[in-house]
């Protein structure tokens, strides 16, 4: 038997976490509202890059994340408001919509803040050693907060009375208009409630890598192809998918090459997606 | 859904064609600046790419991985020519078909994929091929990409005419077969409705197929003829940033599903970007914006608009 | 030999059970009405029946050929076509261009001259002579649901099931309607015809299935199924009532 480390193991799954919990804001949006918003990646980029802003400008770090969070949620809410909701059933061009937003997303951060590497400020600081075992706490909190997070979101729409509008109307938009329920609001609710939770897992993710004006593709690629391999609307499932693309990425990157890590666990879950289009956990 | 038909008469529509390719193939060697001719040679070279995307959209395959099938046949005409010394005409013929030949591959694990899936899916698969020729920098040269490939000519005017003559083979080819073949109507009829469509006997994966097939078959086409012309080939051919980016963007501007739209757009483009030099900073932001309020304002792209321009312009004349 | 044999289908969404083992025969040259409450899996059964979907369990035998697992345009091709409750027109076509559809899909080997002919007597039988030119998304329901009709008809199907053909519309509409499915029928063709309600099939035929929960509870005569207390109470707490 070839013998895990146990240091690979715990990358994975916390990237894992991290991955699922980026995954989530999309997957809220496309459950409910009904589209895939191809700019998740670049509200995953102002997240981060208004996070470094506020740090810039002295703010504390948790200040600053929860200015960043707060701020990407109204922009998600206007901009879903001015662009996407008047187009709403012409579903092509939603895509495309999205796709060309996250476009001037990146652009406007490259102009403004400019094309070079920047760091941010992690939460907390230092590294956890144990028994071979080198993990930075950043990334721990990360994890941790993580599934906090993706804890607390399910349980928010499982019991209070928004959440419960929010399924009725994810279920059947008509029924739930019937019903009393405004389900533009919802719809512009769940926007901006997905945006900020993206936001959310920007600020704890940035700090483990680089700010740059492209990062916000990958995971906007990687979150579509969690949620779907997930199971869309499935919370649980994207965590799992999360994790068995962490896991995926940091075994193939610990035995044969970094490099590898990442496109090893992208083909994966695009077999997943062609195999199962219904997710991995969907019926 | 826009049709070009219906919105000119077709004498106008053929006279009107005819004098822009008399123009075309006359005006600019005449006016002998180089860089005039290195604009539209690239304009001609998008337009082929811009056209290939369209395709798929008259079966409902919106690809926001496009740059994948361009990327791949650059990458495939590089290769072919560096390493295995293949002559450029040869390299560019066997990249198309290897291209098509993938496109053809592709349309199996597609085949269930709708809407945002299939969109998606393909620009997973365009970041996966932009990594992994990242990654193997042994062959592909990573970051740097490959460099050194033969021209077909180092003459300007003899590389305008290359991709003139081939982007307008390729309009002819796909328009007809988009608008004026016995498949138009069968693909008019799939993207209003799949289901119904299959309800009176149209084998709907079959057409997609056909477009699947002649989109990326076209884009290779584009990919080689680019990679031959700049004659270095990198990552940027294959991401989606920037490359399915200006697609998407061309097609957007220029009009949907009407072929020459799309065309137009990547002219539009490529001539845009050479006034934005001076603003290198600006133009992806530049371009994005246009295209996002072309989709907001006048969602049927310029064509629509270019049309009924030259619509009046003939009358005028007539008159 | 019937020219349509249901056994024993069964399908589900999720965990719905839509339909619960129906079996039913269809012979050559029958009219034959199915009825029951909204929900209660009529559409499912034709599009079960058309390939759109395919049944859990169970088996459809058409023309003595199992059709279980096929797809609808291979049905079609079989001569076994259908239209749509909420009608599906390709909405950017003209009414004209609707019908060639039809005739290409199926793969008509007649000459040009002959698709012409047949394209008018369709036009003309199905009263949208005057609409051809039409696109169909400017077209009111009543000449939607007749294009339904006139679609299925072209693809030279024997056996036609029509999804609601009557419903949403008004009483001269639905005469008109009505006498069209008469034609069809005195020329030869087998047809399904779906009503939520009995009253319109009264005159049409003398064969009904009532369809409740997914299950087949009753067949007879309109007259006798509209009487049945079974039926009866599986509309209760509707609206409209079987009659
Ligand atoms: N594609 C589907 N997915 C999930 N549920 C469906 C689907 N099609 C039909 N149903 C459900 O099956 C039941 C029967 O629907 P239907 O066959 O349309 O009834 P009817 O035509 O008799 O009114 C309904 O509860 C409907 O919601
Ligand atoms: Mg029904």
């Amino acid at each position: 038997m070839v013998e895990v480390p146990l240091q690979v193991v715990l990358n994975g799954l916390t990237i894992g976490a991290i991955y699922g919990l980026m995954a989530i804001g999309l997957s809220l949006i496309f459950s409910v509202v009904g589209i895939a918003n191809s700019a998740h990646g670049g509200f995953y980029l102002l997240g981060a890059y208004l996070c470094y802003l506020f740090q810039m400008i002295g703010l504390s770090v948790p200040l600053a994340m929860m200015l960043a969070i707060i701020c990407v949620g109204v922009i998600g809410v206007v901009v879903y408001r001015l662009t996407i909701h008047p187009i709403l059933s012409l579903h092509a061009n939603v895509l495309i919509l999205t796709f060309l937003l996250a476009i001037v997303f990146e652009q406007i951060i490259r102009i403004t803040i400019g094309p070079d590497y920047k760091n941010l400020q992690p939460l907390v600081t230092g590294v956890f050693e144990s028994g071979g075992v080198v993990m930075s706490n950043q990334r721990i909190t990360a994890a941790i907060l993580s599934i906090i997070l993706v804890a607390l979101l399910s349980q928010f729409i499982r019991r209070s009375r928004l959440g419960k509008a929010i399924r009725m109307t994810t279920q059947d938009g008509e029924a739930a208009q019937l019903l009393g329920i405004d389900v533009t609001f919802i719809y512009v609710l769940t926007f901006g409630l997905g945006t900020a939770l993206t936001a959310g897992s920007a600020v704890l993710a940035a700090p483990l890598f680089t700010l740059y004006p492209a990062m916000g593709w990958l995971p906007f690629i990687l979150s579509f192809f969690i949620t779907i391999s997930g199971g869309l609307g499935s919370v649980a499932g994207a965590l799992v998918m999360g994790v068995i693309f962490g896991l995926t990425d940091a075994f193939v990157s610990y035995y044969i090459a970094p490099t590898w890590g990442l496109i090893a666990a992208f083909l994966l879950t695009l077999i997943v997606l062609i195999v199962r289009p219904q997710g991995l956990l969907g019926r | 859904m826009l049709r070009l038909k219906s919105l000119a008469t077709l004498s106008s529509f053929k006279i009107t064609g005819l004098i822009l390719i008399i123009i075309m193939v006359v005006v600019p060697p005449a006016l002998r600046d180089p860089y005039l001719l290195h604009i539209l040679t690239l304009g001609s070279i998008y337009a082929i790419f811009a056209m290939s995307w369209d395709i798929l959209m008259y079966t409902n395959q919106l690809s926001l991985g496009h740059s994948f099938f361009f990327g791949l046949a650059a990458y495939s005409t590089a290769l072919f020519n560096s390493s295995l010394r293949m002559h450029p005409i040869l390299a560019i013929i066997a990249a198309v078909a290897i291209t098509a030949i993938v496109g053809l591959g592709l349309s199996i694990p597609f085949f269930k994929l709708r809407g945002a899936y299939y969109a998606l899916g393909m620009a997973g698969l365009a970041k996966i091929a932009t990594l992994t020729v990242t990654a193997y920098s042994d062959i592909t040269g990573g970051e740097e990409g490959i460099r050194g490939i033969t021209p077909l000519t180092t003459d300007h005017v003899g590389n305008y005419y290359i991709a003139l003559a081939t982007m307008l083979a390729s309009l002819i080819f796909l328009y007809y077969t988009a608008e004026h073949s016995r498949f138009s109507l069968i693909f008019r009829a799939v993207r209003d409705d799949e289901v119904a469509a299959k309800c009176l006997g149209i084998v709907v994966h079959k057409y997609r197929l056909l477009c699947l097939v002649l989109g990326s078959a076209f884009a290779g086409l584009g990919g080689a003829v680019y990679a031959t012309y700049l004659t270095i080939v990198n990552p940027n051919a294959m991401a989606i940033i920037p490359t399915t980016a200006l697609v998407v963007t061309m097609g957007m501007v220029g009009g949907v599903t009407t072929i020459i739209g799309p065309a137009l757009g990547a002219y539009l483009i490529v001539f845009l970007d050479s006034f934005f030099r001076v603003a290198e900073n600006i133009r992806l932001l530049a371009y994005a914006l246009t295209a996002t309020l072309i989709l907001l304002l006048l969602p049927g792209g310029i064509i629509r608009y270019a049309i009924k321009a030259a619509n009046y312009l003939i009358r005028e004349v007539r008159s | 030999m019937p020219l349509l044999e249901v056994r024993n289908i069964s399908k589900s969404f999720g965990g719905l059970k839509v339909i619960k083992g129906v079996s039913f025969n269809v012979d050559k040259g029958e009219l034959i009405g199915i009825i029951g409450p909204n929900g209660a899996g009529k559409s499912t059964l034709f599009n079960l029946i058309s390939g759109v979907y395919h049944p859990d369990a169970g088996s459809i035998i058409f023309k003595d050929e199992d059709i279980t697992k096929m797809e609808p345009y291979d049905l079609v091709k079989k001569g076994l076509a259908r239209s749509w409750q909420i009608v599906r027109p390709f909405r950017n076509l003209t009414v004209e261009e609707n019908i060639r559809v039809a005739f290409y899909g199926v793969g008509f080997k007649d000459s040009l001259s002959e698709r012409n002919r047949r394209l008018d007597e369709i036009l003309q039988m199905t009263g949208l002579l005057q609409h051809r030119e039409q696109l169909a998304k400017n077209l009111p329901l009543g000449h939607l649901k007749r294009l339904e009709v006139a679609r299925a008809v072209a693809t030279g199907a024997e056996l036609l099931m029509l999804d609601e053909p009557f419903a949403g519309l008004r009483v001269d509409e639905i005469k008109g309607l009505m006498h069209l499915v008469t034609v069809l029928h005195s020329i030869g063709l087998t047809i399904l015809i779906i009503e939520h309600v009995v009253r319109s099939l009264l005159e049409l035929t003398r064969r009904v299935l009532v369809l409740h929960e997914g299950r087949l509870i009753k067949e007879g005569t309109p007259e006798e199924v509209r009487r049945d207390k079974m039926v009866i109470e599986a509309y209760l707490g509707e609206e409209s009532e079987v009659a």
